[in-house]
């Protein structure tokens, strides 16, 4: 089977969240999955731009998904924001044929391909573990996890609302757990797996932001977890990065390491070079070492 | 329908002598058909076992809203969940709601969360805001948000009322939005003014677990994301979150991206960058400083087009409820 | 000690509409309620509420509509009074904010109800009592109305001469018992349907204001009426809306016939609730049934119609029976629903003991004689709460408060106290309600055998000495639900007895009562009500009669009712 897809990484994953891209694409590569770069496509907006300018954010999207329609492909996405702003509009475009007119008729106006409403939206966790079949992954895993106890950290906005989808969300998901198992670690249970990492308060709230960082995190920790890994850039960036400062604010030490999905698996397919270890704000290397994963 | 035995893990509070509340969980085993609801358990439990179980419970259909509590991690009415969907290997663990506090094993205070309801000033106000003109459409938006019957669930749930005392709450600003979105309304605007203060409706993370938790398909958070649009086009534009927002669409209508250095001196200020700079520190440590320069997309005339046309002739692209339209 | 010109007893549509009336009117008006406001059972009414707003309809068909429905023995002065404040009632929940659905140009949308000429029942989908109890809870608020929430009613208290000087209530939260002083009381505590096993009703439908009134002296009217709906589900007795067959909804029998054409071949599933649930049960009893249940059948409506106007109902077929409306059709059958009965009023709610008042399904007015109409229970709740609440106003500025005897609260101590201290040796309680209950309905059910009923009132003196046996696990203060359940059984008890009485004196079949050896309406000596009385010295229910009130019109004169 050839998987082929149109790649929206997200605007943190070409900034800040740059290893997570690394990571994506290099375990891409390797699964034969070929992910193509969306020259035209910009920021989706998340929810932000739905406030402020619903149609315009709606016809945002639809240029987007016009963009990969265009090239055939499905669009595959590594930020859970970006899934769901895509996914959202999407699920209406599919379901409100009236609003997809509406909007196709301006867009065509400033030069875009209308939207037929042909594509679906996915991430790239979904393709892996939906998609491909196990032993495919299972086969590129060189450096099996060794029972890692893993906590599991899938954020909002690739789980809820349910219904609008491409895959199981909701309490329904386990990809993340999955994932894990195949990777050769252990899917830590814990109070917060599929809480909000606070990314979207960051600046508004900032003390409740960190409270939710420190939370989550330590609920992790304190059921076992050696590493936590999320399917989000924006996640990574509050639960790895703002673990430092929710640290500070709830005077306790935390230091549990967080990374992307994406470069867990670059370590167990031996991609050490793509995986941006580096780049992480609680170095996970002493609990990689502790199961030969070095 | 054949019989499956479960095991119900209940936690039992009570008060203790000094105030404190003291919490055990206790089993006790129940048989059911896998469709049973778990409140004719909990009934059955209280008849048949323990007496002194305490739950709320009344109209057994999922309206009255009292039997909202923990089952299986997640805030739901008793009275219309199934057992088998609720249980771990044959486990049903139950709970009180959180975010409140407790009275005694399964019933909370209703308190703080009906204080939340009465601070939006829950009821319809005369003024200068009332639509004269009625079509058929203009309770479209009121229909929804209205079935909502102040179970608490939302609240329970809600991953910032875990974190904040202060936090309003959803169930509180789905009301709000009941009577911002109503036509006899009066006082949309001054409602919309008292909404935009902190720790209302911009201090929602947007994390839609009301909208899963909710049993009355309510979706609170998309009647906050129309409160916060209805807010900034009366022009409320102070306060962090909407100048968050706002930065985002001057970013992608600018650049097609996001700047994420101009997007937090924006959305906090001068002052608020510098006391970001601690955090900025951290990320510079990992080489992780936003570019001021960020990426640039192709085509991002397009955009400008599309934005200068939806000004000049504005499209209303709200979701609405279904309508109810007799022949 | 606490004391208001008013107390009104429950907070649903009638209790709230009446606080409302009350503070319009300036007088110190307060609610005591066992559950918060919102939790009452009026939100449980899904259908709708009647009135003739459309000019193409007029107050007097809806009005003879409602005679002819309460089989010719409801009081015609409460029924002209009700249908002509209905229209402007309707209005101003419209205006306080309730929202009804809507047609063309904003006018509130009406809906086909069993047993109307016309197509008035008003409506918010199928959730219509919600979305008023709702509405009313605001303008509560709004009205800073104090209430008791969250606290029982203990006794009802009587100074020497037998006037009303208030209540003793008891704190669910704290335990704490508490006397209220009042001028006035008004009873607007709903029904009784846990007297009956299966039924329709919130589990805290015990009926305390009927009971609490009997006791102190006020007699209660025509308790045997007792409604069916036809359309309860099959496992938990829970509503299915008549609004279902209002929208197109059909009965069918096991073997896929339309049986109502039967019975009823005029008006088919939309005969009168009682004549619909007589056809159901005979088709069960003559093995056309399927598990004691015949089914409300959806699907030629098709799932647009049932997602727009019945979603509710959808959801709760699913959740409750695991049948999907949309694809199967639903197991219901005759389940106890609506008392009739209750605190006999004049049309203003007063009751006959000085200082008692009544409204909503606690009362008697009587509007809805021996069998309601769909959409008219909404209708009686707002009307009547909020002329009585009108009424009260006038009356308590009259009045003085009465001495309240402090022993009265000390009574009630003792005896919450003795309950508690039972050992746990005795009857569970639900043993005991279930024993009643169940008997209820085999013995006073939708065909009422004379043997049945005879057995029924033998079974009193039991179930009451075996009351006195009762138990609790919970001895502690706060928040005693298990003590509260046990108060509320000692109710249905008395109201158990005041059905079962009632029933077997009545001997003819008229609306929801319906004997097997007396198949006919009997007007020459029965088109009369039934009051019932305590006697205390006794300890057992009397009875007596009291004539209908009517107005003298032809239109009302009885007549063979068909549909």
């Amino acid at each position: 089977m050839r998987l082929d897809f149109a790649y929206y990484p997200g605007c943190a994953a070409k900034q800040v969240q740059k290893e997570a891209d690394v990571a994506a694409r290099a375990v891409a590569n390797a699964l034969n999955i070929t992910l193509h770069d969306m020259p035209r496509a910009t920021c989706c907006g998340a929810v932000s731009l739905r406030e402020t300018k619903p149609a315009f954010s709606l016809a945002v999207a639809a240029r987007i998904l016009s963009e990969a329609e265009e090239s055939g492909r499905h669009l595959v996405t590594i930020c859970n924001t970006c899934l769901q702003t895509l996914t959202h509009a999407n699920h209406r475009f599919k379901n409100e044929p009236e609003l997809l007119d509406k909007i196709n008729h301006v867009i065509v106006q400033a030069g875009v391909r209308p939207y037929q409403a042909t594509i679906q939206v996915y991430h790239l966790l979904w393709v892996i573990t939906d998609q491909l079949d196990p032993k495919v992954v299972q086969a590129k895993v060189v450096k099996p996890l060794n029972g890692l106890r893993v906590a599991p950290f899938y954020g909002c906005h690739n789980l809820r609302p349910e219904e609008i989808f491409d895959s199981a969300a909701g309490e329904k998901a386990d990809h993340l757990d999955r994932l894990i198992t195949l990777l050769g670690g252990e899917p830590v249970a814990y109070d917060g797996h599929d809480k909000c990492c606070g990314f979207h308060v960051m600046l508004s709230d900032k003390r409740e932001m960190r409270a939710m960082v420190a939370k989550n995190c330590l609920n992790a920790k304190n059921a076992g977890a050696e590493v936590m890994i999320t399917p989000c850039t924006l996640c990574d960036m509050s639960m790895g990065s703002f673990q430092g400062p929710a640290e500070k604010a709830i005077g306790q030490s935390i230091q549990l390491p967080e990374m992307n999905f994406a470069q867990l698996i670059a370590v167990a397919m031996g991609l050490n070079d793509s995986a941006g270890l580096n780049r992480l704000h609680v170095p996970p290397q002493a609990a990689l070492a502790a199961r030969g994963l070095s | 329908m054949s019989e499956n035995h479960y095991t119900f893990r209940i936690q039992r509070n009570r008060k203790a002598a000094d105030g404190r509340i003291d919490s055990r969980w206790v089993e006790y085993p129940v048989s059911a058909t896998p469709t049973t609801t778990v409140l004719t358990l909990l009934e059955e439990i209280k008849g048949e076992q323990d007496g002194s179980l305490t739950f709320r419970q009344s109209c057994r259909s999922a309206i009255c809203g009292s039997c909202a509590m923990k089952i299986g991690g997640r805030t739901r009415l008793a009275c219309k969940t199934h057992v088998e969907s609720v249980a771990h290997n044959g486990v049903v663990e139950i709970a009180p709601q959180a975010n409140q506090p407790v009275l005694k094993d399964l019933a909370i205070d209703i308190g703080p969360f009906f204080t939340r309801i009465h601070a939006i000033r829950p009821y319809l106000e005369d003024g200068p805001d009332t639509d004269l003109v009625l079509e058929q459409s203009a309770y479209d938006q009121v229909n929804h948000v209205t079935q909502c019957i102040l179970c608490g669930s939302c609240y329970s749930d809600c991953v910032m009322a875990e974190v904040s005392q202060e936090f309003i709450g959803p169930a509180a600003l789905a009301k709000a939005f009941r009577f911002v979105s109503d036509p006899r309304e009066g006082q949309k605007e001054r409602r919309l003014e008292q909404l935009s203060h902190p720790h209302m409706m911009w201090t929602c993370a947007r994390c839609a677990m009301c909208v899963e938790s909710c049993p009355k398909d309510v979706k609170p958070m998309e009647a906050i994301v129309k409160l916060r649009t209805r807010g900034i086009a009366k022009g409320l534009k102070d306060g962090p979150g909407p100048k968050h927002a706002l930065a985002f669409h001057h970013d992608i209508q600018k650049a097609g991206s996001l700047n994420e250095f101009t997007l937090m001196m924006r959305t906090v200020g001068i002052l608020g960058t510098l006391e970001e700079l601690g955090t900025a520190f951290h990320l510079m440590k990992k080489g992780k400083v936003p570019s001021p320069l960020p990426h640039k997309s192709k085509g991002l005339e397009e955009l400008a087009k599309i934005y200068e046309i939806l000004e000049e002739h504005p499209l209303d692209v709200e979701t609405k409820a279904k309508e109810v339209v007799p022949e | 000690m606490q004391s208001h010109d008013l107390l009104i007893v429950g907070a649903g549509l009638a209790g709230m509409r009446a606080a409302l009336e009350g503070v319009k009117a300036g007088i110190d008006v307060a609610i005591v309620t066992k559950i918060h406001p919102l939790r009452s059972h009026s939100c449980a009414a899904q259908g709708g509420i009647n009135a003739a707003i459309n000019p193409q309809d007029s107050r007097n068909s809806h009005a003879y509509d409602t005679v002819k429905g309460a089989d010719y023995i409801g009081d015609e002065d409460a029924i002209e009074l009700m249908c002509d404040e209905a229209p402007e009632a309707i209005l101003e929940m419209d205006r306080m904010g309730t929202p009804f659905s809507r047609i063309e140009g904003g006018l509130i949308a009406q809906r086909a109800f069993g047993g109307a000429s016309f197509n008035r029942t008003c409506y918010a989908a199928d959730r219509t009592g919600q979305v008023l109890l709702h509405t009313l809870w605001e303008q509560l608020v709004k009205a800073r109305v104090k209430v008791y929430e969250e606290c029982s009613v203990m006794r009802l208290v009587t100074d020497a001469e037998q006037a009303i000087a208030g209540v003793v209530a008891y704190d669910i939260k704290t335990g704490a018992v508490f006397p209220l002083r009042a001028k006035a009381v008004l009873m607007a505590t709903g029904g009784y349907g846990r007297v009956f096993l299966s039924n329709t009703n919130a589990t805290t439908n015990t009926g305390d204001g009927m009971a609490l009134a009997l006791r102190a002296g006020a007699p209660l009217a025509d308790m045997e009426f007792v409604q069916f709906h036809p359309t309860g589900l099959r496992t938990s007795g829970v509503l299915v809306t008549e609004g279902a067959r209002g929208e197109g909804g059909f009965l069918i029998n096991a073997l896929g016939e339309r049986f109502m054409s039967r019975y009823a071949p005029n008006k088919l599933e939309l005969a009168s609730r009682d004549v619909v649930s007589r056809a159901e049960q005979t088709e069960i009893i003559e093995g056309r049934g399927k598990d004691g249940a015949i089914f409300l059948d959806l699907r030629h409506l098709g799932a647009d119609k049932i997602l727009d106007r019945l979603p509710q109902i959808r959801q709760l077929s699913l959740d409750l029976e695991g049948v999907d409306a949309i694809h199967a059709p639903i197991p219901v059958r005759p389940t106890a629903h609506y008392s009739m009965g209750g605190i006999r009023t004049d049309k203003f709610g007063a009751s006959p003991l000085h200082g008692l008042f009544a409204a909503g399904e606690a009362a008697c007015v009587s509007v809805h004689g021996a069998n309601r109409l769909g959409g008219n229970s909404l209708l009686d709740t707002i009307v009547f709460g909020k002329i009585t609440g009108r009424h009260c106003a006038g009356f308590v500025k009259g009045e003085s408060l009465r001495d309240f005897p402090a022993s009265e609260v000390a009574a009630v101590k003792s005896n919450l106290t003795a309950l508690k201290a039972r050992t746990n040796q005795g009857v569970r309680p639900i043993a005991l309600h279930h024993r009643m209950a169940e008997g209820m309905n085999l013995h006073c059910g939708v065909f009422r055998t004379p043997e049945g009923m005879r057995a029924g009132v033998e079974s009193i003196p039991s179930l009451r000495e075996d009351y006195q046996k009762i138990h609790l696990d919970d001895h502690s203060d706060d928040f005693n639900i298990d003590l509260l359940r046990a108060v509320e059984l000692g109710h249905l008890i008395d109201l158990a007895e005041c059905i079962l009485r009632g029933a077997l004196a009545r001997e003819e079949s008229r609306g929801a009562h319906s004997r097997t050896d007396f198949p006919e309406r009997d007007d020459a000596n029965w088109r009369q009500h039934t009051l019932s009385h305590w006697d205390a010295a006794q300890g057992i229910v009397t009875l007596s009669r009291d004539a209908v009130r009517t107005v003298g019109k032809s239109d009302y004169t009885p007549k063979v009712r068909t549909y």
